[in-house]
């Protein structure tokens, strides 16, 4: 009988976002089904629900017609599901051979540790994938793309019928990729389901059968890769109901002088960045998750050392040691991590909104706590902030207040800002709360400031920013004009190596 | 990426302090002109050694599966100062020894609830526990000692193979016994998986709170053991001896010199061996020199920092490499 | 505004502390040794000061998000150095200024092994205790010109802080300490270092990424807490007349225990002086209650371990202690460019 993998009536609720919604399709055995999808169009949450992380609020997961309920991930590779993760789950600080074989090492006649055997069993594995990796080499000490090949000889030993590899060919080589593909080829001829999420469009026309286009949490439609074209994918991608949101926002028309300037830039992860902004522009910084927009954001404020290049700011060369250079100079980052990154959980708004500016709300050395709660009055009424009172913990807001009290941190009476960074503001926010944080965006740029907003929502980058720089790997692919701007423009460049 | 195991050998962190310790030794031999090797001297060490052996295996065991306790020494303690107590009632030395073995039980499940079901932070829950029992301890004996008093006890104690006291064979039979189980058994390459990694562990199918459990019996039985051991040899259960004789900074001290990091899911017994022989040495050279032992105490917390730096030194090197590629790129 | 009050951990900690007193109180009715009396409470006092130094540093220490472990035996150090140089004939002020510097300067050793070499903080100081203890002993060899041990000294300035009784027969120290809670509690409270502190202990990223110099106030708070220690160890030389080589040995326990259970949270961030002082009040109470109704002073220390695991428990319960609050900077996955 055919292997399948179904995925009926798929729904995944979380508090105020409906991440999957009605999800239905079934992947057949001896053919690679491609899932793709922009930022947000729930990929991530399909196979997490899929391997056992998540448990679905409705519908269920059929393999090979039988209905599965899975408590915990072990149940979901009980039932013959392997995921193969970027974040790779392993054992740095043991061997490849224990990391090949977690919870099923071979034993001796006498009960013991057969230590020869796997690391024969495990030499046979490498051998057929052709890597040159001792057995007892220590995983952690092995190089990343090596990491990930680890990763899927794991799979492949626990000869599932259901492999999904999620960007996994991220961070291998070329040759890894050969490797990979071959692998997946025999997958295919032994007739297993095989998953493929990625956004590279040339791995999915090299090697996948049937793409999956998801949007939103909704299954959009099937294609044979054989009868289309990059083009219609990318069409099933986009295209959505904007509604009113951006109709009635009061946009910027009178750019200033440049304002920020980027020459070169280099991190850890990011390299050649180089791009102006005006005084007024709002510059979108589009691209898929790993794109290095965060970190390009985190270059600019001094969160991460620059490796080289430079960042101007109003015609001087800034020096940036440490976020406080940034802040001094005037550039703010509201991070993507609102919880780890931006707040305080346990204390107080008014004092997570006075977090940069204590200084400034001093007198000597103490504390003027009329000017701090000042302070908080006027941001809590400039963005609505809802909350009885300030001293209230920022741990007990909803997501969009929490938002709206980082925004309240840098845009205030007591800080000088000139540029502003939002990365991913609207992430599980409500529609109004989005709506207000819009018509902001678009104040702060009618004010003269310079924003940068970066966002996995393409509506959002289309409707608000000026321009739209779209970054790949780590570097800039292209620039779209406002005018020009379509999300199948943008998704395309955000695609391209 | 072929390595031998020679290679590894070379590369671990125990070697190099094998081979200070050789050298330490070789000094002090010839410092003491040789009364250093004279039996009687090498009887008082191998005896001083077997609960410093016993604590810092069960500690190890305790510190790969991802758990620290530092009421090793009070548990000693006070489970030897029971042990005595017990064996002055007219119960049968059998059942004192049950009990003796039900005690560190106890204990061991008290330090499992704590730590892995409350999830308290381990060391200060532990310092708590310790002073917990330092307190029970001298509740139960006003302070005084409590002598052994059942013969076939001091006896055990006092017993030997020849020129190697009993209590020390038994005590690294014991380690032996477990390194084995840790390199050679399954369960044991298990409890290094959860300890280094509980989250892909449970993914394999693992259970790391049952392995983290173990190892906390194991820890508390070890300790306890080693503390009737003690009593045992130095025919008296004393309340304050056993924390001047092994404090919980020897064993510390030894396991992360020998390799057991700090965060769980690595390190062997041996390391922590080689740890407390050298520590041991160090003891010894000093006192040789006739200089004041407390040099020692320095050298100690001098060893566990530069274990600590050579951690460090470890990962600025990796960081580095990073960059490096990536400005190469 | 009543309301607001009750509301507060502070609050809680107040009416534990009452209802201690009552019930040690009541007890002593029972057992005939009077509790509730002008001496017991002088007797609780007098026994504050040798922990309270220490409670105040590494309270200040752990609501910043560290903790030291070696503070205890610095102090231990400075008593010694302060006994052993007078016994040479160092002027009085030198040496207690040398301990205090010496205090600081292990502040600093242990700031920076933190901060700057990523030592896990208790392990590593740990480790500094040791290397201090062995220092002290060491110190004290060759000061006596040989053996080391405690040094006895005399003098009646360095001892002024412990002998001199103002009011009420009460030593100088009692309201030298009041003071010095009155003005930490104002400097976490009040000023602009403190508020950045707790901001730093709840979420060391987030502070940095808002402007503030994490590392700094690190390195602040460590020099802070083993000054203080270096003050304890300066005023139990002074009471004892003595610079013991195993002074404060219990003290680094019991500041700590005091800390936690006034409310300083375990994950940082949370927690002030007022909480403290309380804390060390229900200990002490404790002591002093036990040693009146005759029982054993080591069931103390029992004791004090066991109100250690409540109020660990108690952290947890209500979710501040939790680790999950505090986060750490997550190590980046290097993408290959």
């Amino acid at each position: 009988m055919e292997k399948s993998l179904e995925f009926r009536n798929i729904e995944k609720l979380f508090p105020g976002v409906r991440a999957l919604g009605g999800v239905n399709f079934t992947a057949r055995g001896g053919r690679v089904t491609a899932i793709l999808g922009e930022n947000g169009a729930g990929k991530s949450t399909l196979l997490k629900v899929m391997n056992g992380d998540l448990k679905p609020d409705s519908g269920a997961l059929y393999i090979n017609g039988v209905e599965q309920h899975f408590e915990s991930p072990d149940d979901a590779i009980k039932a013959g599901i392997s995921v193969i993760y970027q974040e790779r789950q392993l054992f740095p600080l043991l061997s490849v051979a224990e990391n090949l074989f977690p919870g099923q090492l071979p034993k001796t006649k006498l009960g013991l540790f057969d230590k020869k055997k796997l690391m024969a069993d495990a030499q046979a594995i490498i051998d057929k994938f052709g890597l040159k990796i001792d057995p007892r080499d220590m995983v952690g000490m092995l190089p990343v793309a090596y990491q990930q090949m680890v990763e899927i000889m794991k799979a492949y030993r626990r000869d599932s019928d259901v492999v999904a590899f999620d960007e996994s060919t991220a961070p291998l080589t070329d040759s890894e990729i050969a490797i990979l593909f071959d692998y997946i080829r025999e997958l295919k001829a032994a007739g297993k389901v095989v998953l493929y999420v990625s956004h590279r469009m040339n791995e999915l026309f090299e090697i996948c059968d049937d793409v999956v286009v998801m949007k939103d949490g909704q299954y959009v439609k099937s294609f044979e890769v054989a009868n289309c074209t990059e083009a219609d994918l990318i069409k099933a991608m986009v295209g959505r109901d904007i509604g009113d949101t951006y109709s009635n926002l009061k946009r910027n028309d009178k750019f200033g002088e440049v304002l920020l300037e980027l020459k070169d830039v280099r991190t850890l992860a990011i390299r050649d960045v180089s791009f102006q902004v005006r005084a007024g522009e709002i510059i979108g910084l589009a691209g898929l998750v790993g794109a290095g927009r965060t970190e390009t954001a985190r270059a600019i404020f001094g969160a991460d050392p620059l490796l080289g290049g430079e960042v101007w700011l109003e015609g001087n060369k800034l020096t940036l040691r440490s976020p406080k250079d940034a802040i001094d100079a005037g550039i703010f980052l509201c991070p993507e991590d609102r919880q780890m990154q931006g707040l305080v959980m346990w204390r107080s708004i008014k004092e997570n909104i006075a977090m940069p500016s204590i200084d400034k709300l001093s007198k000597g050395i103490f504390v003027d706590y009329k000017a701090v709660e000042d302070l908080a009055d006027e941001a809590v009424a400039a963005f609505d902030i809802k909350t009885p009172d300030n001293d209230k913990i920022v741990g007990q807001l909803s997501g969009g207040n929490q938002q709206k009290v980082i925004l309240g941190r840098w845009i205030n009476s007591k800080v000088n800002t000139k540029v502003l960074i939002l990365d991913e503001p609207t992430k599980g926010i409500d529609v109004g709360t989005k709506a207000e944080i819009y018509k902001l965006i678009c104040d702060l740029a009618c004010r003269g400031m310079a924003v940068i907003l970066i966002s996995s929502e393409l509506p959002e980058v289309i409707n608000l920013a000026d321009r739209i720089i779209v970054m790949h790997n780590g570097h800039i692919t292209g620039t779209v004009d406002r005018a020009d701007a379509t999300e199948e423009s943008v998704l395309r460049l955000a695609m391209l190596d | 990426m072929k390595s031998s195991k020679l290679r590894r050998l070379l590369a671990s962190k125990a070697f190099p302090l094998l081979i200070i310790f050789i050298v330490l030794e070789v000094v002090t031999i010839i410092l003491s002109k040789g009364t250093v090797l004279k039996p009687v001297n090498i009887l008082t060490l191998l005896y001083s050694l077997v609960i410093q052996v016993m604590m810092c295996t069960g500690l190890s065991c305790a510190l790969i599966s991802g758990n620290m306790d530092l009421s090793i020494a009070a548990q000693a303690t006070l489970g030897s100062m029971l042990f005595s107590m017990l064996l002055m009632t007219s119960m049968p030395l059998w059942l004192c020894i049950v009990i003796a073995v039900a005690i560190a039980v106890a204990m061991g499940m008290l330090n499992t609830l704590l730590v892995n079901v409350f999830h308290f932070p381990s060391f200060i829950a532990t310092i708590g526990l310790s002073s917990i029992y330092g307190g029970i301890t001298y509740l139960i004996t006003d302070g005084y000692n409590k002598p052994i008093t059942n013969d076939a006890v001091l006896k055990f104690g006092a017993a030997k193979f020849g020129p190697i006291p009993l209590i020390f064979i038994i005590a690294i039979v014991l380690l032996i016994a477990f390194e084995i189980m840790l390199r050679k058994t399954n369960f044991g390459r298990y409890i290094y998986m959860c300890g280094g990694n509980p989250y892909a562990a449970r993914l394999a199918g693992l259970n790391p709170d049952k392995t983290r459990m173990v190892m906390f019996l194991i820890n508390s039985i070890l300790s306890v053991g080693g503390g009737i051991f003690y009593a045992a040899q130095t025919t008296t259960a004393h309340p304050t001896a056993i924390t001047q004789a092994a404090p919980n900074m020897t064993a510390t001290a030894a396991a992360i010199l020998g390799g057991v990091s700090f965060f769980g899911g690595t390190g062997t017994l041996l390391g922590p061996l080689v740890g407390l022989f050298l520590i041991n040495a160090l003891k010894n050279m000093f006192q040789i020199l006739d200089l004041n032992t407390y040099w020692n105490v320095v050298c100690q917390g001098v060893l566990l920092l530069l274990a600590l730096f050579i951690d460090y030194v470890n990962i600025k090197r990796k960081e580095d490499a990073m960059v490096k590629a990536a400005l190469s790129k | 505004m009543i309301k607001k009050i009750v509301k507060k951990k502070e609050f809680t900690l107040v009416v534990l502390l009452l209802l201690i007193n009552l019930v040690l109180g009541i007890l002593g009715i029972i057992f005939k040794q009077p509790f509730f009396s002008m001496s017991t409470y002088k007797n609780i006092l007098i026994s504050l000061p040798n922990f309270a130094f220490l409670s105040i540093g590494a309270g200040c220490l752990l609501i910043g998000g560290n903790m030291d472990l070696a503070a205890s035996t610095v102090g231990c150090f400075s008593g010694v150095i302060i006994a052993n140089l007078y016994h040479l004939g160092v002027p009085w002020f030198l040496c207690i200024i040398i301990a205090l510097i010496v205090s600081c300067i292990f502040g600093f050793i242990d700031g920076t092994l933190v901060t700057k070499y990523r030592m896990p903080a208790f392990i590593a100081t740990l480790g500094v205790s040791y290397v201090v203890r062995g220092i002290s002993y060491l110190f004290s060899a060759a000061c006596a010109g040989g053996q080391a041990g405690n040094m006895n000294f005399k003098s009646e300035q360095i001892q002024w802080i412990a002998k001199y009784k103002p009011v009420a027969k009460l030593p100088v120290i009692i309201f030298i300490m009041f003071v010095l809670f009155i003005i930490y509690g104002i400097l976490i409270s009040k000023t602009r270092f403190g508020m950045k502190m707790k901001l730093v202990g709840g979420n060391p990223e987030a502070a940095r990424l808002a402007g503030i110099n994490s590392r700094k106030i690190a390195m602040i708070l460590f020099i802070n807490c083993n000054f203080c220690a270096g003050l304890a160890g300066w005023y139990n030389a002074a009471k004892t007349g003595q610079g013991a080589l195993t002074a404060l040995s219990t003290a680094q326990f019991t500041g700590l225990t005091a800390a936690i259970i006034g409310g300083i949270s375990f994950g940082g961030g949370e927690g002030g002086m007022f909480g403290a002082f309380i804390g060390l009040l229900i200990l002490q109470s404790f002591q002093v209650g036990m040693n009146i109704l005759g029982i054993n002073p080591y069931f103390y220390t029992t004791f004090s371990g066991l109100l250690l695991i409540i109020a660990l428990g108690v952290d947890f319960i209500t979710a501040r202690g939790k680790v999950a609050v505090k986060p750490k900077a997550k190590a980046k996955e290097v993408r290959h460019v």
